[in-house]
């Protein structure tokens, strides 16, 4: 095998990636064009090309070369690695027509949007591809950064900068202590690749100090990108200030980016899982109840989502945990492969409802109204029904309840986490999972039952707009998020060869 | 008892049965609003009304077809897979690891049975709608949730396997929850709806953690698989995934199981939801809350019988509840003035003979008694429904009075539910109730203690429906001044009324002790009945006539009671208060009939004190307690979130460091 | 040579210096002193990553430092950018006086 074929599998490994760098290039390079006048419509068009090609070259690559590590060891592709990708190139391009949408009616819409947004989601690749710590950081801070800076994309309102200070700088903290645990790493196993990590764990690195601190930052850096107690502070501030097309964006790329790259390393380790599984374990169900239970408190919607962000960081964390299972006989290697594949479908489901939730509300926002409080979407179901509609099933989905597809990743992840025999996960996910129907029906009960707050549609208000509005990028991406809510809910066996995860 | 499941001739129109109302819910969902606005309101509404009651009845038709075809099976044989799904043909719905779960309905006795209740009792009830919601401005979304109801009726009954079935649990609830707060204007009508979900839910996590608990130990969530692997066909050879069926595990799975029927059946402690769950149109109530929805639990029990088979406490637990519950809600039923929640606690206590049945080992019975009572309770409920309609609105029964010679047809049908519901002999209440008392009696050891509770109960049954009549149609007239003439109701609702009277009387035949049809039918999916050795500590004969002078001496001393009192109002204190000329009567008859006056003043006191402290105070209280505790817990925590960087960062810090302290230390002391 | 450093005294230092960087991340009013405490601590990391490459001779730790090292002149770009836009819209950057989100 040469060199040049060498080279040339190892960027095909990372097509994906390339594609949207390229796409992002082109944006930027062409902003002073897409700016303003007739090149202002494109910008979007190729921000969602971006994400609909890498989704694209990915599912067309798929079967060449599986299973290879690339570049000398640094990044791999696998199941685990394409899957997650196909649930986060599809969250990606869904955002890009809420972003389409919200922007425009905003006014905030300039080119420089969607190519942050396409970087985004190439470090978050990255950090599913990962086969090395130092390329997972690299990946982390290339998702963060993009992240740090759509969170305050609107820059003349006080609280979209508030919002991106604090997730900056919140998050930063993150990333040095994250980064130190790898710097730890590097000094008990000699590399950062994760299979000398994984031949280092075997020979109980994890015993001493420096493993144990090691293994723990890099379990708490990840624990802050999906915002699992007591590492979710930021979430709620930045979720309810960042633009809503961003929030949408930040909320699930960060998760399934950080899930993802959280299954592989704790896989990675699994043989010290005595040191980090109780703290995977202590996390998760502080995240299901803290979260559950703050949710019920908020009115307005974006901060209730954080919230529920919150819980839902815990049931995955959950799938997480399965991982330090693997070692322990048959069944728990069963139960870590199930999770995988869980996890996945779960990230799948969060990412449909989610944005589809914050695209109900980027879809009932205008220049001079940006809808975020319960109070916004009352009585839609009888001003605008097929929006109102939609919402509640996206509740939902985000509830668990059965015939959507948030109920069959649950099912999936209870089922591994059950395989396992962690019951004591297994009883708080479902307790908390009832506690959570709670806040979810009340955002129902606002749509369905509430009056509405505003007089009936007058000429000037949204009832004139909605209509046109319908087939605009955020009408596309509700649509897209129903069907695929309810369709996975109905038939989840549909999507399962792209979904499953196999060793 | 394991006949190979099989293939149906009709097998592949089954899909039909709840397919059909799924279409009528998409279709009036979607397009019911704009035809009623292009057809113009009148003829939009009957289309609409047609299209709803026309797809439920067709799915009966279908059902009927299946159920023939069933019946030309030999009885062992009666067993067989559909699929629900037309297009995809035995496609797994659900894979997970080894586990995988198919669109598949199963054919059997207790589906095809239920199915028939649904579809039949569920079309007249649409039929009775179209009527009594003529007025309804939201006509359309009404009749969009009940054929959505009725499809998610039909999944829980046909499903095939435990989480088919928790899917179509979950459906109901839903629908329940919509058609409850239908009327969301008021504001009770909605918290009703809550109430009636959140209770709901505590039961769910019970039927959810035994699925779970059933998926660990058995490996499959189908109830039959053709290899014989199947959760009731292992259960039923005393089998597991690995190794024998432990009582402790069958325990364990069946308790769990009970707690998911005690919140969809209203038992105690859960029943609170179902009273207030009447906030919902009478056509709800008599569907939702009194002949389906509510008897989910008895369905879902019976199928798992195997299960309940092998564990003896929590039978012996699901019989005392039921008993429990029966008297429990028998009593307040007494005390209570709208006439739709005296037939709301008299659901929640023929729930509880329904349980008793149960926990006896007489599934059989216990759905006898679930099909004759979706007969009575609906016709009661409809009646009342149609009363409620010719009075426009009005519930009081402390406003009502001789309203027989206003409404006939309303009237005599109402007697027959009354009296099929109090036990008169021959007619349907009779034979179920008697069946489930007599299998009662065989209960090891209390048998004798729990007929006698049993039997007490169905005396005060037969009061307090007598009381429900003598205060509706039989006094004296006590409509307010300003009230509308009262009117017969339209053909659309008399008629459902008079086919559930004729039900009510002759539907109780096919389950006479001699010759039971009902029960040969039910055998084959019934294996617990025969694990228990269940029999009638009562002779037959002692125990019909039992029956039959209870039901009789009840309705007579309630006759006599209120014939003595004109103004239907036995309790003194509001006799004094309101009209002074009948005091003496009264008084005369608390002389006159001491065990009378003990029975309804005592009785009233208990039953009023239990509705006050015990159901009220405690039970309500508790729900309430938790949802103030949790919100304040919430408004604790959220305060941590106090908006200043620092703090957050600190937060972290102090999370990580005690994340690594307590890592370390482990290790350490390791 | 005999005067060599040995690793441990490096890592020690590290670990100093990271703890300096953290207390000031907890107590800093000013972002910018935060941020810069922050940077204190990737650097922190990056003399562990040197003086352990060091130590195993690998060349893998200098090249980390390098790629640290441009991650932290982006993170730079963006907390300043992020800071200005602050200031812009708020005439303080006092990190207590951000507190519009809460709760």
């Amino acid at each position: 095998m040469g060199a040049p074929t060498q080279a040339i599998r190892d960027l095909s490994g990372i097509l994906p990636i390339l594609v949207l760098w390229g796409v992002a290039l082109v944006i930027l390079l062409g902003a002073p064009l897409l700016r303003r006048g007739p090149g202002s419509r494109l910008a979007a068009p190729l921000g969602g090309a971006g994400a609909l090609g890498a989704l694209l070259v990915l599912l067309r690559g798929s079967s060449d070369g599986f299973g290879d590590t690339l570049f000398a060891g640094a990044a791999l592709t696998d199941t685990l690695y394409s899957s997650g990708a196909f649930v986060l190139l599809l969250g990606g391009f869904l955002s890009v027509l809420v972003a389409q949408t919200y922007l425009r009616s905003r006014d905030l819409e300039k080119p420089e949007y969607y190519a942050i947004m396409l970087l985004s989601l190439s470090g978050a690749l990255l950090m599913m591809q990962a086969n090395d710590l130092i390329v997972l950081f690299l990946g982390l801070e290339l998702m963060s950064f993009g992240l740090y800076v759509l969170a305050g994309f609107a820059r003349t309102d006080a609280k979209s900068d508030e919002a991106a200070l604090k997730y900056f700088l919140l998050g930063a903290l993150a990333s040095a202590l994250m980064l130190y645990g790898i710097m730890l790493t590097y000094g008990v196993a000699a590399s950062t690749e994760l299979s000398n990590v994984q031949s280092a764990v075997a020979r109980g690195a994890l015993k001493e100090p420096m493993g144990i601190a090691a293994a723990l930052l890099l379990v708490i850096g990840l624990c802050f990108k999906i915002a699992a107690v007591p590492f979710h502070q930021w979430s709620p501030d930045v979720y309810e200030g960042a633009p809503t097309s961003a929030t949408a964006f930040l909320a699930t790329t960060a998760k399934i980016g950080a899930i993802v790259a959280f299954l592989r390393v704790c896989d990675t380790i699994a043989g010290g899982y005595h040191t980090w599984l109780p703290a995977i374990r202590a996390i998760a169900i502080l995240s299901m109840i803290v979260g559950n239970l703050i949710a019920i408190a908020q009115t307005n919607v974006k901060r209730m989502l954080a919230y529920s962000g919150v819980a839902h960081a815990g049931y995955l964390l959950v799938a997480v945990a399965c991982m330090g299972f693997r070692l322990m006989g048959t069944k728990g290697t069963q139960a870590s492969i199930l999770a995988m594949t869980g996890a996945v479908f779960y990230l799948l489901a969060y990412a449909l409802a989610l944005i589809g939730a914050f695209g109900v509300l980027a879809y009932l926002s205008s220049r001079d109204k940006d809808a975020q409080t319960l109070n916004d979407l009352r009585g839609l179901a009888s001003s605008q029904p097929a929006v109102g509609y939609a919402m509640v099933l996206f509740m939902l989905s985000l509830a668990g309840i059965p015939a959507t597809a948030g109920f069959i990743g649950k099912w999936q992840v209870f089922y591994a986490v059950l395989t396992g025999g962690d019951v004591a996960l297994a009883v708080t996910m479902a307790l908390t999972s009832a506690m959570g129907v709670y806040y979810y029906l009340r955002v129902v009960w606002y749509i369905v039952f509430e009056e509405s707050a505003a007089p009936k549609p007058s000429p000037t208000g949204h009832g004139v707009e909605a209509r046109p509005r319908a087939m605009t990028g955020v009408g596309a991406a509700i649509t897209i998020c129903c069907i695929a809510t309810i369709g996975l809910g109905i038939l989840p066996a549909a999507i399962s060869s792209f979904l499953t995860v196999v060793r | 008892m394991n006949a190979p499941l099989q293939d149906l001739a009709i097998a592949p129109i089954v899909w039909a049965i709840p397919g059909l109302p799924l279409i009528g819910f998409v279709l009036i969902m979607f397009w019911g609003g704009g035809l009623v606005r292009t057809l113009g309101d009148a003829r939009g509404r009957r289309v609409v009304g047609t299209l709803a009651t026309a797809v439920v009845l067709l799915s009966f038709v279908i059902s009927v077809f299946v159920l023939l075809e069933l019946l030309r099976l030999e009885p062992e044989q009666r067993r067989a897979v559909a699929s629900l799904v037309p297009l995809m043909d035995r496609m797994p719905w659900i894979e997970v690891g080894p586990v995988s779960v198919q669109f598949l309905a199963l054919v059997d006795p207790l589906s095809v049975l239920m199915c028939l209740i649904v579809t039949g009792v569920g079309g007249l009830i649409h039929l009775y709608a179209t009527g009594y919601m003529s007025h309804d401005r939201d006509y359309p979304r009404f009749f969009a949730y009940f054929n959505l109801f009725i499809f998610a009726m039909l999944v829980l009954c046909l499903g095939e396997s435990l989480l088919l079935m928790f899917v179509g649990w979950e459906g109901v609830g839903l629908c329940s929850y919509l058609l409850i707060s239908f009327w969301f204007d008021d504001e009770e009508n909605a918290k009703a709806g809550n109430k009636a979900f959140i209770v709901n839910r505590v039961g769910d996590v019970g039927f959810m953690l035994g699925i779970l608990a059933s998926l660990a130990v058995f490996g499959t969530l189908s109830f039959h698989t053709a290899d014989g692997r199947g959760i009731l066909d292992l259960a039923a050879r005393g089998e597991t995934l690995s190794g024998p069926l432990t009582v402790a595990t069958a325990s364990l799975i069946s308790a769990l199981l009970f707690l998911g029927a005690c919140g969809k059946s209203a038992q105690f402690p859960l029943h609170i939801w179902l009273p207030d769950a009447m906030a919902g149109p009478t056509p709800v109530s008599a569907l939702i809350h009194a002949a389906t929805m509510v008897t989910a639990g008895v369905v879902m029990v019976t199928r798992m019988s195997v299960l309940f088979a092998q564990a003896p406490v929590v039978l012996l637990v699901v019989a005392a509840v039921g008993l429990f519950t029966a008297l429990f809600a028998a009593t307040i039923a007494l005390t209570q003035t709208d006439i739709k929640k005296v037939l709301a606690y008299s659901t929640v206590s023929q729930l509880g003979f329904m349980f008793l049945g149960c926990g006896a080992g007489a599934f059989g019975a216990a759905m006898f008694h679930v099909t004759t009572h979706a007969f009575f309770k609906a016709l009661l409920f409809l009646g009342a429904g149609s009363v409620i309609h010719g009075l426009s609105g009005e519930q009081d029964m402390r406003r009502m009075g001789g309203l027989g010679r206003y409404m006939k047809v309303t009237y005599w049908t109402m007697l027959i539910g009354w009296a099929a519901i109090s036990g008169f002999p021959g007619l349907a209440g009779y034979w179920s109730k008697d069946a489930i008392l007599a299998f009662a009696s065989g209960i090891p050891s209390i048998g004798m203690f729990m007929y006698a509770v049993g039997a007490f109960t169905a005396f005060v049954t037969g009061f307090y429906m007598t009381r429900l009549m003598a205060k509706t149609f039989w006094s004296a007239p006590r409509l307010p001044e300003d009230a509308h003439h009262p009117h017969e109701s339209p053909p659309s609702m008399l008629l459902p009324l008079i086919i559930l009277a004729a039900l009510s009387v002759v539907g109780g035949l096919i389950g006479t002790p001699w010759g039971n049809a009902f029960e040969r039918f039910l055998e084959p999916v019934l294996p617990g009945a025969d694990m228990l050795h269940v029999h009638e500590a009562i002779p037959h004969g002692v125990g019909l006539a039992l029956g039959a002078l209870i039901a009789i001496a009840a309705m007579a001393a309630g006759a006599a009671a209120y014939r003595r009192a004109p103004s239907a109002e036995l309790l003194p204190a509001t006799v004094k208060a309101t009209q002074p000329i009948y005091r003496a009567a009264a008084n005369l008859w608390y002389a006159d009939a001491a065990a009378n006056a003990v029975f309804v003043q005592g009785g009233g006191r208990f039953a009023g004190f239990v509705a006050r402290w015990i159901d009220k105070g405690f039970v309500d209280g508790l729900v309430n307690a938790v949802g103030v505790v949790t919100a304040f817990l919430a408004e604790i925590a959220r305060g941590g979130q106090s908006g200043y960087v620092r703090f957050y960062a600190k937060t972290m810090i102090a999370g990580a460091l005690i994340v690594l302290a307590y890592a370390l230390i482990q290790a350490g002391m390791r | 040579m005999s005067f060599a450093v040995p690793t441990e005294h490096y890592l020690l230092l590290s670990a100093v210096l990271f703890c300096i960087g953290v207390a000031g991340v907890a107590t800093k009013r000013n972002p910018i002193v935060v941020f810069m405490c922050i940077e204190i601590m990737l650097n922190a990391a990056n003399l562990g990553f040197v003086a352990l490459g060091r130590h195993f001779g690998d060349v893998g730790g200098q090249i980390y430092t390098m790629l640290i090292i441009a991650v932290a002149a982006g993170e730079v770009a963006i907390g300043l950018a992020i800071i200005v836009s602050l200031f812009r819209t708020r005439e303080t950057i006092d990190l207590d006086e951000a507190d519009l989100l809460k709760l």
